[in-house]
Parts: structure tokens; C-alpha cells; sequence
């Protein structure tokens, strides 16, 4: 048995211990919103919160978790209103929508740490696969959300 | 939506359980008379059910084409809901199911592709919405003894000028008494409320809440996880395995052979992978094992000698070129997977797929259940590029779900998606030109080879048919899309050259191959636009001039080219920049764009912008529009830089993306995309951006540095952004 924190619920699950945290979340805990693309740590698809960082899970086994507090997307807000939803929503940015859950992950990370990111900051930290072209929409998204971020503190 | 309403023993409960208030449907033709609910069988009445209006005012509509990023879940619907001027607030969606009603009136099979989805259904649903507006307008005027054009509708109200009015809910009820109109008439343009604006997508909050059911996320209960590891050299076979080491691993229930490969049940996906890790398959590579890319195109060269050896000795000039393109995978980022519960007497599939013809066609074979039989429920779709349009997946699904008791979700690795792809061909072209002494091309020839995915196309999808030899009769009807001027190309070779001459080959390359965003286009695009460039400054003309020449009787060509030229200043780069023009009509839309480029000290390639001016007739959501297109250009600019599937010993050298390198945030230029003011009726979208972006890049490159490049992708000849 394994005791995991996320979304503010602490929980035991009893898988092996290399089983890759994105499988633990999607089929035994049952938050699918974190997508599985590539299984090699490349595309990002399955970025998750593990204290605030963003981080990627098919590569991650569950037994390397610790006591890090786990964020998926489910977490990150109960009704879509996080800055980073709300821009997403006000741009309409998902095509396919498949990569978006790592996308927000990895967008509001870089805001939690850089609450006003330049061009080449958000080059820098944004590097997850869309295959729909998205990434003009992701990049105004991202300084939308930081403005919208700062509206609210 | 949850996933148990996607299921279509479901939604027909749902549907006779809750037929209060007005369901309208229709055939799966155009001309098909909007038949009345009222006047069908019970089953068969809300099967063709399009639309539902509830009596408390809720409003359903089927969305018939599948959802893959395009956002045909908005614009459909729109289009029936302008009709109705129904208040966009209540209604809902549901994708339909399989079942011929939902046919694509173009394809006369249920499958979305070709960029079509707007097109086909642009006069049914808005007939369709316009049958329930008036039905409820009567039903209105009924009660008020009022006459039906005295009334006026909107938010799904209908009010009368004496001050009565009812809502939408109110009406269902009476309204379903009715008998539908025989030819109900859609509104004229300037009366639209909807179409024509940035209307919001109606699947961004799902798919920003993580909430949105794709097929990987379809969780049933007791249901177990597949996957499979497939010959890694086309056409190889399984010899042998021993499956003990994997049946001892934990969790795993079953190791089922396939065709050609094997796969591993278990009773989660990451057992299920450990389990075929421990799996030992012998496999017999068969007859390609020493098939290699070089032999390909060496195969394609010898087939462009068989052109005239001293085409035109009498010509002012002529040029003798060729292209070649190489195999793309599409790579959508939602692997292939499929989920299945079959029984003897039954089976069930929830399947993100393009094509659910096909996915019925496939699961009709393998279990031998009647093609109508099965049920197949379709998901949001992770990415679809045309990779959904084919059922591989779903038969390997069905045939391990058929040695279990339980339903089953395969799932492939991307290495697997990666490796067994159905690839855009490696395609070839010779184009022999004659100019006159105005330049102006007096002779065009045009050579072209590439393997064909026709004839598989036709025998998996409609496999009664397979025994038929359309390819060797016909020749692969697309092969020569905006090259050729035969009576089968519904996008013709544009220019006005004096005598245009075309030839191709099908070649026989053991990698398969299948639509790619754009299909022939992506190839097409590329050279013609390339071979019109250099034709262009053999004749010491500008590129945007000398087509406009001989385009001078394409108005829509024209648009686009002179909307391309004013918004991105041609002729007129800031300093030490260059430019390139491409021009290509597909999927009926016409579509011309800019690259603007450099390069830095040090050789890199800079891409400062794509500018593109797009002629699709009505813009039906502007917002989606540019989506769309914006889309397409990075999908053909990756494409274009150094995407590239190779073949040695049989088998794909890529495995995974850090070999496939797909364009990622910190490449992707500025694309600027606008649209030509238009009320013709609405072309494709989701395709027609991608094939100009190839030429307007290698163009640029000639503009800048004089170097003409001929093959894809630009990798190859040391050009990297």
C-alpha cells in the first residue's frame, strides 16, 4: 500500500511500485483528465502538480512520489476559474482539447513561479505537444491569464 | 457528458422515455423529405431523430460528424439553431451513433473527413432547423388563431404583435401534431443571428476541466486492458511465442494472437504492458525485410525516366525538374484505441473514429454479426488528421474482446501508433515546361508517382465490394488532386497553360499509406506552387504578377492572392527579410499565403510570419475559422522543416517523438489568417491551409538565397529553424 495526496485527499492505492503515476491517477484513483500520449516524457500530455511543479507522470513511478501533494486537473479549480481556465475559455484555445489538460498544468505552473512571463519565458517552460496547431492561442492564453491573475489579487 | 450516455442502447431509452415535446429527423440524403416523427415506427422514429425539443425548452441536437479538434460540434449545431433562432443557451449535443441515418450525404457512408462536414450538411440542417421553426411558429399561430407570418421568433420565443408570445417548450407538445413542411426554406443571409460570428465552442469547458470522454477514457464496468505489439516489418507475421512468462505475470488474463502480432489482456494497462514485455514473439519478417527508403525512391526516379528524354527542342526555355515528399505519420496525440464488449449475439464499441462504417464494417467481419448489428458509439476524438479513417484498431479490439468474457480497451503505445501508421506517401513528380517568349508556359507536362491507398480504402469499408478492381480499372482518382484536369478532379490544375499533359503511376511500396491532413494536397500544393515560382523567374517576372496572368479568369484566385499581398505587404519586405507566394484550391477552398523569412549569421532559418487570405464562401464561425487554418499551417510547416518517416529492413526507423520531431510552442511563427467577404456556400476548413505553407517556405528560400529546393523535408539539406 501507498499513501498519495491529491487534490487535497489523501488515499491509499496498492499497485506495484513502478507502475507510473499517470495510471495510478486514471485507472485506480480515476481521474482521467490526465492523458497518457507517449510514455517517454515527451509530449506532455500527462503533466500533473507535484508541489506546485509541473511534472510529468508516465515516466514517474508511484513509488517515487513521496509525500509531494499531487495537483491534477480536477484539482486545479472546482468550476473552470482558475486564470488559466479563464483564459482558456475566453480564447477558446483547445482544438482536440487531448494535450490541454498538460497544457493548463504546465501554464499554471509557470504563472504560480513567474506570475508575469515574457515571450521567451513561456518558450522557455512551455514545451508540450499539440498536434492541433494550438500553440498561437496557448501563448495569448498564457499572458490573458497572467493579466486576469493579477485583476483578482 | 458521461459515458454512460454514450451508448446507443442508452440514448434509445432515453429517446422513447423522454419522446415528450417535438423530435424532428431525417433521411440520410439531402432530398430526403424531413420526415415527421409522428409517422415512423417507434425505434426507427428517434434513430432518425436529429433534434429533440423538450417541453420544458431544452433542445438536443445529434451532432452527426464526429469531433476531432475541427469544431463541427459547434458549427453544425449552429447552423440548425440560427434556423430555429433558438435560444443558444439550451440546447445540447450528442454525437450520434451508428446508424444510416446519420450518413454523410456526400460520402452516403457515416464518416467525417475531406473537410466537408460544414458543406454537406449547410442546406439539411439548416432545412432541418427551419422545419422545427416553422412547425412551431404554426403551432403557435394555431393557438392564437393568428396567421403563422404575423409571428416573429427569437430565444426560442414566438411572439405575436399583439403582445402574446410562448416559449419553444410550450409549443414542443402541439408542434409534434404537426406534419413537417415539405420544403422548408432557410433564411437568406442578411437574417442570420448565429453564422458569421465568433460564437463559443461548445466543448471548451469540458475539455479545460479534464472532463471531456475520450475514447482512452471509456470505463466500464469489470473492464480489462489490451495491448499489442505488431510485426515491426510490413507484412511479417508472428512464428512462434511463448506466452508463459507473461500469463505468470500479475494481472494478466489472456494472450490472444492477431493477425500480425499478438496482444496482452490484463486487468490494468500498465500490466498489461509489463505482461507483453515479458511476452517472447519469433516473428517471420516476411518478404520486405530488406525493403529500405533508397529502394523507393530509386523506384520513383526510374519511374519519372519514362518522360520524353528532349521534351520541346523548339521552346524559348524549358525547364525539367523534379519533387519528391516523403512518408508523414499523423501522430494525433490520443493513441489508437478502441474499447469492445462482444458476445455471441452482440457487439458493442466505443471507439474514437472518423469513420464508424468502417469501425462497423471491421467489427462485422471478425464476428460475423450483420454490419447493422453492431453498435458503435463514438467519443470525443484525441486528434483525427485522417489516421481515424481507418479501422486497424478496431478489428485488433474486436478480436480480443471476442476471446473475453468481459469488455476490453485496447490501447497501443505510441511506439506501436508511431510504427503501424498509414502513412502519406513518398510521391515523386516530373514537370516538363515549354515557355513562349511572353514567359508563359506553352507547354505543361506533368509526371507523378506514388503508392495508392484507394483500392484497401474501398475493400475495408465496403468489403461486398472488394472483389472489384477500381484501381486497376480507374487509377487512383485522387492522385493527380490539383494537377490534372480529367473529369474525376474536383480540384483541377488551376493555370492557364497552353497545353497541359498529364501522366502518373501507382507504385507498389510495401509501407501503407492513407489520407494525411490534406491528403494529395500536401504533395500537389507543394510542387505545383515550387515548378510555378520557377517558372515565374525563368520568365524574370514577380511570382504574384505572373500569376495572376494566368489566373486572370479565377476570381477566387485572385481574391485570395491580391487579399495576401495587401495584408502582408508583397513586394514590399522590412529589410534583410524575404518572401514567398503559394496558391492551392482544395477541398473547394482557396487559400493563398506568404512566409516571411531570414536568416541569421549563422545559417539558422528564421520564420517571422505566415500570412494566409482563405476564400471558404461563408465563414460560418470565424473564431473556429482561423483555428482551423492556423492549425493546418503548423501542421504543414513541421512538415515542411524535417518531418519524416524512413524505412530500413522493412520498418520504420521513428519510434516515438524524439525522432519524430513535431513542431512544439517555441518554433510555431505568427500566422495571420484572414478571410475574402463571400456568400457562396461554405468550402472545407479543416485541411485547405496546409498545402500552400510548403511552397510559400521553400519560395522564400529561393527569394533569399537562390537555392531551389526540390525535396522535402528542408532537414535534409541542412536548413533548420
Amino acid at each position: 500500500m501507498l499513501t498519495l495526496k491529491v487534490n487535497g485527499r489523501t488515499m491509499e492505492v496498492d499497485v506495484e511500485p513502478d507502475t507510473p503515476l499517470l495510471w495510478v491517477l486514471r485507472e485506480t484513483i480515476g481521474l482521467a483528465g490526465t492523458r497518457f500520449g507517449c510514455g517517454q516524457g515527451l509530449c506532455g500530455a500527462c503533466t500533473v502538480h507535484l508541489d506546485g511543479v509541473a511534472t510529468r507522470t508516465c515516466v514517474l513511478p508511484v513509488s517515487d512520489v513521496g509525500t509531494a501533494e499531487i495537483t491534477t486537473i480536477e484539482g486545479l479549480s472546482a468550476d473552470n476559474c482558475h486564470p488559466v481556465q479563464q483564459a482558456w475559455i475566453e480564447l477558446d484555445v483547445p482544438q482536440c482539447g487531448y494535450c490541454q489538460s498538460g497544457q493548463i498544468m504546465a501554464a499554471a505552473a509557470l504563472l504560480a513561479e513567474n506570475p508575469l512571463p515574457s515571450d521567451a519565458d513561456i518558450d522557455d517552460a512551455m514545451t508540450n505537444i499539440c498536434r492541433c496547431g494550438t500553440y498561437g492561442r496557448i501563448r495569448k492564453g498564457i499572458h490573458r491569464a497572467a493579466r486576469l491573475a493579477a485583476r483578482t489579487q | 457528458m458521461s459515458v454512460s450516455e454514450l451508448s446507443r442502447r442508452r440514448f434509445l431509452q432515453l429517446g422513447l422515455g423522454a419522446s415528450a415535446g417535438l423530435l424532428i429527423g431525417c433521411g440520410s440524403h439531402e432530398l430526403d423529405p424531413i420526415a415527421s416523427f409522428a409517422t415512423t415506427r417507434e425505434e426507427q422514429r428517434f434513430r432518425n431523430a436529429w433534434l429533440h425539443i423538450d417541453t420544458d425548452g431544452g433542445i438536443n441536437f445529434i451532432v452527426p460528424s464526429t469531433e476531432m479538434g475541427q469544431g463541427v460540434q459547434t458549427a453544425l449545431t449552429m447552423l440548425v439553431a440560427d434556423e430555429m433562432d433558438a435560444d443558444w443557451s439550451r440546447i445540447r449535443t450528442t454525437f450520434a451513433p451508428y446508424d444510416p441515418a446519420f450518413d454523410n450525404p456526400s460520402y452516403f457512408i457515416q464518416v467525417t473527413g475531406g473537410s466537408n462536414s460544414v458543406s454537406s450538411y449547410w442546406v439539411k440542417l439548416r432545412k432541418l432547423g427551419a422545419a422545427a421553426r416553422a412547425m412551431l411558429v404554426e403551432a403557435a399561430a394555431q393557438r392564437w388563431n393568428v396567421k403563422p407570418g404575423e409571428c416573429s421568433v427569437a430565444n426560442s420565443v414566438v411572439s405575436h404583435p399583439s403582445g402574446k408570445s410562448l416559449g419553444f417548450g410550450e409549443l414542443a407538445e402541439a408542434a409534434a401534431q404537426l406534419v413537417p413542411p415539405d420544403d422548408p426554406v432557410p433564411k437568406t443571409p442578411d437574417r442570420f443571428r448565429l453564422i458569421g460570428r465568433p460564437v463559443p465552442r461548445l466543448d471548451t469547458p469540458a475539455k479545460i476541466s479534464g472532463g471531456a470522454i475520450y475514447g482512452i477514457d471509456v470505463n466500464l464496468p469489470g473492464m480489462l486492458y489490451a495491448t499489442v505489439a505488431q510485426s515491426p516489418v510490413f507484412g511479417g507475421k508472428v512464428a512462434s511465442f511463448d506466452k508463459a512468462a507473461a500469463m505468470a505475470m500479475p494481472g494478466v488474463r489472456k494472450v490472444v494472437a492477431l493477425e500480425d502480432g499478438m496482444a496482452v489482456v490484463a486487468d490494468s494497462h500498465w500490466r498489461a504492458l509489463k505482461g507483453l514485455e515479458a511476452l517472447t514473439i519469433t516473428f517471420d519478417n516476411g518478404p520486405n525485410a530488406n525493403r529500405n527508403s533508397e529502394d523507393f525512391t530509386r523506384m520513383l526516379e526510374a519511374s519519372m525516366q519514362k518522360m520524353d528524354k528532349e521534351p520541346f527542342p523548339d521552346a524559348t526555355q524549358r525547364l525539367d525538374v523534379e519533387y519528391q515528399a516523403p512518408f508523414l505519420a499523423h501522430q494525433p496525440l490520443e493513441p489508437m484505441n478502441c474499447t469492445a464488449h462482444v458476445t455471441p449475439t452482440s457487439c458493442r464499441l466505443w471507439v474514437p473514429t472518423q469513420n464508424l462504417h468502417g469501425a462497423a464494417a471491421a467489427a462485422a467481419v471478425v464476428t460475423g454479426l450483420p454490419r447493422q448489428e453492431i453498435e458503435v458509439n463514438v467519443t470525443h476524438l484525441g486528434g483525427g488528421f485522417g489516421r481515424r479513417l481507418e479501422s486497424d484498431f478496431v478489428k485488433q479490439a474486436v478480436t480480443i474482446a471476442k476471446e473475453v468474457e468481459q469488455p476490453v480497451r485496447l490501447l497501443w503505445t505510441r511506439e506501436e501508433d508511431m510504427q503501424h501508421d498509414f502513412y502519406r506517401p513518398v510521391t515523386r513528380a516530373r514537370f516538363q515546361i515549354a515557355l513562349g517568349a511572353d514567359g508563359t508556359p506553352e507547354e505543361w507536362h506533368t509526371r507523378i508517382a506514388s503508392p495508392s491507398s484507394f483500392q484497401k480504402a474501398i475493400a475495408e469499408n465496403f468489403p461486398e465490394f472488394s472483389w472489384l478492381p477500381v484501381q486497376a480499372l480507374l487509377g487512383d482518382v485522387n492522385m493527380l488532386a490539383g494537377l490534372g484536369t480529367s473529369f474525376v478532379q474536383s480540384n483541377p490544375f488551376p493555370y492557364a497553360v497552353g497545353k497541359l499533359k498529364t501522366e502518373d503511376e501507382i507504385m507498389d511500396i510495401p509501407v501503407p499509406n492513407g489520407s494525411h491532413r490534406s491528403v494529395q494536397h500536401s504533395f500537389s500544393g507543394f510542387c505545383k506552387e515550387a515548378a510555378i515560382d520557377e517558372c515565374a523567374h525563368a520568365a524574370d517576372q514577380d511570382p504574384l504578377t505572373y500569376r495572376r496572368r494566368l489566373l486572370a479568369e479565377e476570381p477566387r484566385y485572385l481574391g485570395v492572392m491580391d487579399l495576401v499581398a495587401e495584408k502582408a505587404d508583397w513586394g514590399k519586405p522590412p529589410p534583410g527579410r524575404f518572401q514567398g507566394l503559394a496558391v492551392h484550391r482544395s477541398f473547394g477552398t482557396y487559400v493563398a499565403e506568404v512566409a516571411e523569412i531570414s536568416f541569421t549569421e549563422d545559417g539558422a532559418l528564421r520564420i517571422h510570419r505566415i500570412v494566409c487570405a482563405v476564400d471558404c464562401g461563408v465563414v460560418v464561425n470565424p473564431a473556429i475559422a482561423e483555428s482551423q487554418v492556423h492549425g493546418a499551417v503548423i501542421w504543414g510547416l513541421e512538415n515542411t522543416l524535417r518531418c519524416e518517416i524512413t524505412i530500413q529492413g522493412g520498418r520504420v526507423e521513428q519510434s516515438n517523438f524524439h525522432d519524430y520531431e513535431v513542431l512544439r510552442l517555441h518554433e510555431a511563427p505568427d500566422v495571420e489568417v484572414h478571410f475574402v467577404p463571400s456568400a457562396e456556400p461554405p468550402t472545407g476548413l479543416g485541411e485547405p491551409g496546409a498545402p500552400p505553407v510548403a511552397a510559400a517556405l521553400t519560395n522564400a528560400i529561393f527569394a533569399a538565397t537562390g537555392r531551389r529546393i526540390r525535396t522535402l523535408p528542408l532537414s535534409r539539406h541542412g536548413l533548420n529553424i
